[in-house]
C-alpha cells in the first residue's frame, strides 16, 4: 500500500466517528420526532460553542492524563479563573479578545502554581488534584460568592459569535498540535507517556514538563471556562467536589480522541472525538432524554468501549490460540 | 530533620498520633468554643455523624489496603438511600427501606467490583465512570423532589441502638477479617506489594473481589445509617466520599494501602473530621473557609505519610 493510499484511509477512518455519529442520530431523530438533528443555524452555533467548550477542556486533560496524572482540579481552576480573572478584566475594560487573552495567562500562572507545588509534593495526582480542588473552590467560592455574570458585559456577544468560536478553535488547534508535535517540550512529554524513569535517564527534565503541563492546562481550562460561561451567562461557585464532575464528564471523551489519535495525531484524534461526542448529545438532546437519561446512555456506552477495549487482547489471544491448535493438528496429520 | 522523620515512622507514633489529633481537636475547640462543644447535644450530633462517617471508612479502608481508590462512595450512598425511600414510599415497612438500602449499597459497590476484578477494567477509572452512572440514576429517579420520611418513624430509628449496634458489630469482624486472618494479610501484601504478592502466588482478582464484599457491607450500612439519620431522600451526594478519604489519613492509615493499613483507622479519623467540621463552624469560619481547611490538612497529611518519590507519581502505581 503505497503512502498516499494509506494517509487516505486515515482520514477517511477519522472522519468516519463524526459521520457515522451524526448518520446515526439523524435516522434515529428523523424516525422518532421527525427532526434532523441539526435544523438550523441556532442548531449549528449551539454546536459550536459546546464543541469548543468541550475541545478545550479535553485538551487540558490531554496535558496530564497520559502520562498517568489525573488532575482532578480542572473544574476547580476552571471557576478559580472565571470568577477571579474575568472580574479583574472587565474592571480593566477589556474587549473579548482581550478578556480571553487575559485569563489565559491568569490560567498559565494558576497552572504554574499548582504544577510547581505538586512536583514538590509528589503525592499521587488525583489526590492532590482532589485536595486543590477542595481549595480552589473555597477560594472561588470566597472570592464571589455569587459568581460572576457575563449579562451586559462589553464583548461577551463577540465571544459567543461564529467567526470568533471558529477563529479560537482554529487557533487552539494549530498552537497545541505545534506543541505536542513539533516541540522539545511534546517530544519530551511523549517519551514521559512512554516510561518516566528512561526519559529522566535519557536527560529529560521530568519535573520541567510536568510543570509546562500543568500550566498549560491552565491556560486551556481558562479558554474553556470563558466560552461556557460567556454562553450560559453566569457561573456560581460550588463547593464539596461539585466541580469534579466538569473533569468526569470529558474522560468519555478524551478515551475516544486517544483512541482515533492512532490514526492521526492527539490533538486531530480529541478534536474528532469532541465532535463525535456533541453530535450525539445534539441528537440525544433532540429525542427530548433527560440529561440524567443522556448521561445514562452515554455513560453505559462507555463501559461496553472500556469492557471490549480492555479485553481486546483476549479476542486476538483466543484466534491465536484456535490457529496453533489447528496447526497442531495438521502438523500431526 | 532526619530524626524527625524517623520518629515519623516508628510504629508507636503512628498509633498515637490520630488520637493526638482528635484530642488536641478536642482541647483547642474546647477553648475556643469555651466549652459549648462539651454539650450533651453536640457530643451526640458528633457521634451521629462520625458514625456514618466511620463504617464507611471501615468499609473503604479493605478498597485502600489494595492499593486502589474510590470515589463513588457518595453516589453509592445517593442511589441506595434514594432506592430505599422509594421501597418506603410504597411499602411503609421500616425493616424493608433499612434492609434494601443496605443491600443497594452492597450490591452497587460489588458492580465496581466485578468491573474491577472480571473485566479487568482499572478500580479507579471504574469508580469514575460508575460515579456519574449511579448519579444520573439517583437524579432520574428522585428528579428535584425530596422525600421526608416520617419524624416519628425517623425518631424511633435515631433513639434506638440499632446504628451503634450495626457498627459495633461491623467493626468487629472487620478486625478479625483484616487482623487475624490470612485474607486480610493477603490483602495487605497486595497493596504493599503487588509483584511480590503475584510471585508468591496469590490471586489478585480473588482477593480484590473480597475486598469490595467487605466494602460492599460497611457502604450498604453506611448508606441505612445515613437515611436515619437525616430522615431525607434527594438526589443530591453527601459529602461522605471526601469525609472517607480525611478521615483514613487523619486516622493514620496510608491512603495507598500496603502493610501498615489498620481498619480501624477511620474510627478516630471520623471523630476528628466530624469535629473538625462542627468545631470550625462553632467558631463561626464559613462554610468554604472550612472546606479549604479540610483541603489543606488533607493534603499536608497526605505528603507526610508518603515516601517521597524520585519521579513524578505515574499511571503505573495506579
Amino acid at each position: 500500500m503505497d503512502k498516499i493510499t494509506f494517509n487516505i484511509k486515515r482520514v477517511l477512518f477519522t472522519l468516519s466517528f463524526p459521520f457515522f455519529a451524526w448518520s446515526a442520530c439523524e435516522i434515529i431523530c428523523r424516525i422518532v420526532v421527525g427532526a434532523s438533528v441539526i435544523n438550523n443555524a441556532v442548531d449549528f452555533r449551539n454546536l459550536l460553542r459546546t464543541f469548543v467548550v468541550s475541545f478545550a477542556l479535553t485538551l487540558a486533560m490531554a496535558c496530564n492524563l497520559p502520562s498517568g496524572r489525573f488532575d482532578m482540579s480542572l473544574g476547580s481552576q476552571q471557576y478559580v479563573i472565571v470568577i477571579v480573572s474575568t472580574s479583574i478584566a472587565f474592571k480593566l475594560g477589556l474587549g473579548p479578545i482581550g478578556l480571553i487573552i487575559w485569563n489565559i495567562l491568569f490560567g498559565l500562572a494558576l497552572g504554574l502554581l499548582i504544577g510547581g507545588i505538586f512536583s514538590r509534593l509528589r503525592i499521587l495526582p488525583m489526590v492532590y488534584g482532589l485536595g486543590m480542588a477542595l481549595i480552589l473552590e473555597c477560594v472561588a467560592f470566597a472570592a464571589n460568592a455569587n459568581g460572576i455574570s457575563f449579562f451586559g458585559k462589553p464583548g461577551v456577544s463577540a465571544i459567543n459569535s461564529l467567526p470568533f468560536i471558529l477563529g479560537a478553535t482554529i487557533i487552539m488547534l494549530l498552537v497545541i498540535t505545534y506543541l505536542f508535535n513539533f516541540t522539545k517540550f511534546g517530544y519530551s512529554k511523549r517519551a514521559i507517556e512512554g516510561n518516566q524513569v528512561i526519559a529522566r535517564d535519557a536527560g529529560i527534565n521530568i519535573l520541567t514538563n510536568c510543570i509546562i503541563c500543568y500550566s498549560l492546562a491552565g491556560g486551556l481550562v481558562a479558554i474553556a471556562g470563558t466560552f461556557e460561561t460567556a454562553y450560559k451567562g453566569s457561573l456560581i461557585p460550588v463547593l464539596n467536589n461539585g466541580t469534579v464532575s466538569v473533569i468526569t464528564s470529558g474522560l468519555l471523551t478524551f478515551m475516544l480522541g486517544m483512541f482515533i489519535s492512532r490514526w492521526s495525531n492527539s490533538v486531530v484524534g480529541i478534536a474528532i472525538s469532541t465532535l463525535t461526542m456533541k453530535i450525539l448529545i445534539m441528537g440525544l438532546s433532540k429525542l427530548m432524554l433527560s440529561i440524567s437519561i443522556q448521561n445514562l446512555i452515554l455513560y453505559i456506552i462507555f463501559v461496553i468501549y472500556l469492557i471490549i477495549s480492555t479485553n481486546s487482547y483476549w479476542f486476538e489471544y483466543s484466534k491465536n490460540k484456535k490457529l496453533r491448535i489447528q496447526q497442531a493438528h495438521e502438523m500431526r496429520h | 530533620m532526619q530524626r524527625i522523620i524517623d520518629i515519623g515512622r516508628k510504629r508507636w507514633f503512628v498509633e498515637i498520633l490520630p488520637v493526638f489529633i482528635l484530642l488536641s481537636l478536642f482541647l483547642i475547640f474546647g477553648i475556643q468554643t469555651k466549652g459549648v462543644i462539651f454539650n450533651r447535644g453536640n457530643l451526640n450530633n458528633i457521634l451521629e455523624q462520625a458514625l456514618i462517617t466511620a463504617i464507611a471508612t471501615i468499609a473503604v479502608s479493605f478498597i485502600y489496603t489494595t492499593g486502589n481508590i474510590d470515589i463513588s462512595i457518595g453516589s453509592i450512598i445517593c442511589v441506595s438511600c434514594v432506592v430505599g425511600g422509594r421501597i418506603f414510599e410504597s411499602t411503609n415497612s421500616v425493616p424493608l427501606m433499612l434492609l434494601v438500602t443496605t443491600i443497594s449499597g452492597f450490591l452497587l459497590l460489588n458492580i465496581n467490583g466485578l468491573l474491577s476484578t472480571f473485566l479487568k477494567i482499572k478500580p479507579m477509572v471504574v469508580a469514575i465512570v460508575m460515579m456519574t452512572v449511579y448519579q444520573a440514576i439517583a437524579t432520574q429517579v428522585m428528579g428535584a423532589v425530596i422525600m421526608n420520611i416520617p419524624f416519628n418513624v425517623v425518631n424511633t430509628l435515631q433513639e434506638s441502638p440499632i446504628r451503634m449496634v450495626l457498627f459495633f458489630a461491623y467493626l468487629v469482624v472487620s478486625v478479625i477479617v483484616f487482623h487475624f486472618t490470612k485474607v486480610g494479610r493477603q490483602l495487605r501484601l497486595l497493596g504493599g506489594n503487588e509483584r511480590c504478592a503475584k510471585t508468591v502466588g496469590i490471586n489478585r482478582g480473588r482477593l480484590l473481589l473480597i475486598s469490595y464484599i467487605m466494602a460492599g457491607i460497611g457502604i450498604g450500612l453506611s448508606a441505612a445509617c445515613t437515611l436515619i439519620r437525616t430522615g431525607t431522600v434527594s438526589s443530591v451526594s453527601p459529602t461522605t466520599g471526601t469525609d472517607v478519604m480525611l478521615a483514613t489519613v487523619l486516622g493514620g492509615m496510608s491512603i495507598f494501602g500496603g502493610h501498615r493499613s489498620k481498619c480501624y483507622a477511620g474510627v478516630i479519623g471520623a471523630l476528628s473530621i466530624v469535629v473538625l467540621n462542627k468545631g470550625l463552624l462553632m467558631i463561626g469560619v464559613s462554610n468554604e473557609i472550612v472546606q479549604g481547611i479540610r483541603g489543606l490538612i488533607f493534603i499536608l497529611i497526605v505528603y507526610l505519610t508518603s515516601e517521597k518519590q524520585k519521579t513524578i507519581p505515574s499511571r503505573l502505581d495506579y
